[in-house]
């Protein structure tokens, strides 16, 4: 029965008109089924919004008196034809309905994500706060031990006393410089630098975990590169982060393909590495702080790797599939829109 | 004998600085806002300054335009808390900019080449 169902809808929905058949079994487009039990079919395709997205059959009518025909009429096909139209409009409007509820899900999501970032954001400026405002009297402490140690005499048992709370005082000016180090918002400092040097400089301090890998990298510096206005310190911190991720995703014995080139806006920066791909949900968060899902690392590298690429008024962005692997893309320019 | 203005709004700080400084064989003159840096800088003979920034207005950075421009020869070293000044287009015009530790020898060399 269902075979006839389908076969029937298709033609109504072929034909983008109700479809009336009286008697199978002398009806061409039905007859080879060879369909004793049913004599006769009414089918309406569904219509709503100019989109075909369905259709209603119906098979024998109850004979009622006094008509006894099993056979459906044209009044028959009408009536169908109407809850046709309305059973169409009734399904369109709760397939957008589910749609608006999918997006306004997304939509939240993104909030919550964006209100997330912006806690992190203001966190890490409290953070800064209350580091820096710790450094003067950390500097006063400290200073001050020192100062006394040094008007001692070299015997004087006090000096090892002194020398305890210059330990802990360089103890925690050294934890301090860390915290800032990583909550940092510093301004860049540029100076005339080659992509290509700090290319190589920088895979020079990945050697020994690709050699771990039993890895290879594929380097293509292009010649003709202009030297750019780059913090390199920062800079090699991008390049550092993108290789180090590549390292760590790419299979045993896999090949890593670094390129530099010239385009039209300044040069890019390629890195490409086969292996699984990211799935497209993480694609669209991979550079929003914490939004890794590795258990190693703070999760805070490709936030900080944007932001540096941001500050240098460049670009950049990631693909990821099954044939080519994992490629980001850093374009820096030549004339820098500094931040 | 040389003399510094240490300007800093932490008294723990302003008494340290002093004995280091002179320690060292300068004259000190101490001051604990940027107002009273303002009224004591023309007034005294001054061969460095050295200048914190966070401090109530007149701060650090208003501080440093104005010497600057009354007199852009007198060397000004920032001294702060804070590494985030260094990017700051407001203290381009200082003549060194050395983050507070505990342990001097940066600061007491870096006045050192100014005044000498």
């Amino acid at each position: 029965m269902s075979g006839l169902a389908t076969r029937a809808a298709g033609e109504a929905i072929r034909l983008r008109k109700p479809l009336l058949v009286k008697d199978l079994a002398s009806d061409g487009r039905f007859s080879d089924m060879g369909i004793e039990e049913i004599s006769s079919l009414l089918c309406v395709p569904l219509v709503a919004l100019n989109e075909v997205i369905g259709g209603i059959t119906v098979f024998d009518k109850r004979p009622v008196p006094p008509f006894n025909s099993k056979a459906f009429d044209k009044d028959d096909l009408r009536f169908l034809s109407v809850l046709g139209d309305q059973a169409a409009i009734a399904i369109q409007n709760a397939r957008l309905f589910q749609a608006v509820r999918e997006s306004e899900g997304r939509l939240r999501e993104a909030e919550a994500l964006a209100a997330r970032v912006e806690r992190l954001a203001l966190l890490g400026e409290i953070t800064s706060n209350v580091a820096h405002e710790i450094r003067n009297p950390l500097t006063a402490i400290g200073g001050v031990a020192r100062l006394v140690k040094r008007n001692l005499d070299p015997d004087d048992e006090r000096a090892k006393w002194l020398e305890v709370i210059l330990r802990e005082t360089d103890r925690l000016e050294r934890l301090l410089h860390e915290q800032l180090s990583l909550a940092q918002h510093t301004r860049i400092r540029c100076t005339s630098s080659s992509i290509n040097v700090l290319v190589e400089e920088t895979l020079q301090l990945v050697v020994m975990e690709v050699r771990e890998k039993r890895q290879s990298v594929a380097l293509r510096l292009a010649g003709d590169l202009p030297d750019l206005m780059l913090d390199r310190d920062k800079i090699k911190q991008v390049l550092l982060n993108l290789l180090r991720n590549a390292i760590q995703n790419t299979p045993e014995g896999g090949a890593i393909r670094v390129e530099t080139l010239r385009v039209e806006t300044g040069l890019t920066v390629v890195m490409n590495n086969p292996g699984p791909p990211i799935p497209k949900a993480m694609l669209d968060r991979l550079f929003v702080p914490f939004a890794t899902s590795k258990p190693s690392g703070s999760g805070l590298g490709l936030a900080i790797v944007h932001q540096i690429v941001k500050q240098h008024g460049g670009t950049i962005d990631v693909s990821s599939d099954e044939e080519s692997g994992t490629t980001f893309r850093v374009t820096l320019p030549i004339s820098p829109r500094h931040e | 004998m040389k003399t510094v203005l240490v300007v800093d709004d932490d008294e723990s700080l302003r008494m340290l600085y002093e004995k280091e400084f002179a320690d060292e064989g300068y004259r000190v003159v101490v001051v604990g806002s940027g107002k009273e840096a303002l009224d004591v800088i023309w007034k005294e003979p001054c061969d460095a300054v050295i200048l914190d920034i966070k401090m109530e207005p007149p701060d650090g950075l208003e501080v440093l335009g104005q010497i600057k421009q009354k007199n852009r020869d007198l060397p000004v070293i920032i001294n702060t808390a804070y590494a985030t000044f260094k990017g700051d287009f407001g203290a381009w015009s200082a003549d060194a900019y050395v983050v507070k530790s505990s342990d001097l020898t940066e600061l007491k060399e870096t006045v050192k080449r100014f005044v000498t």
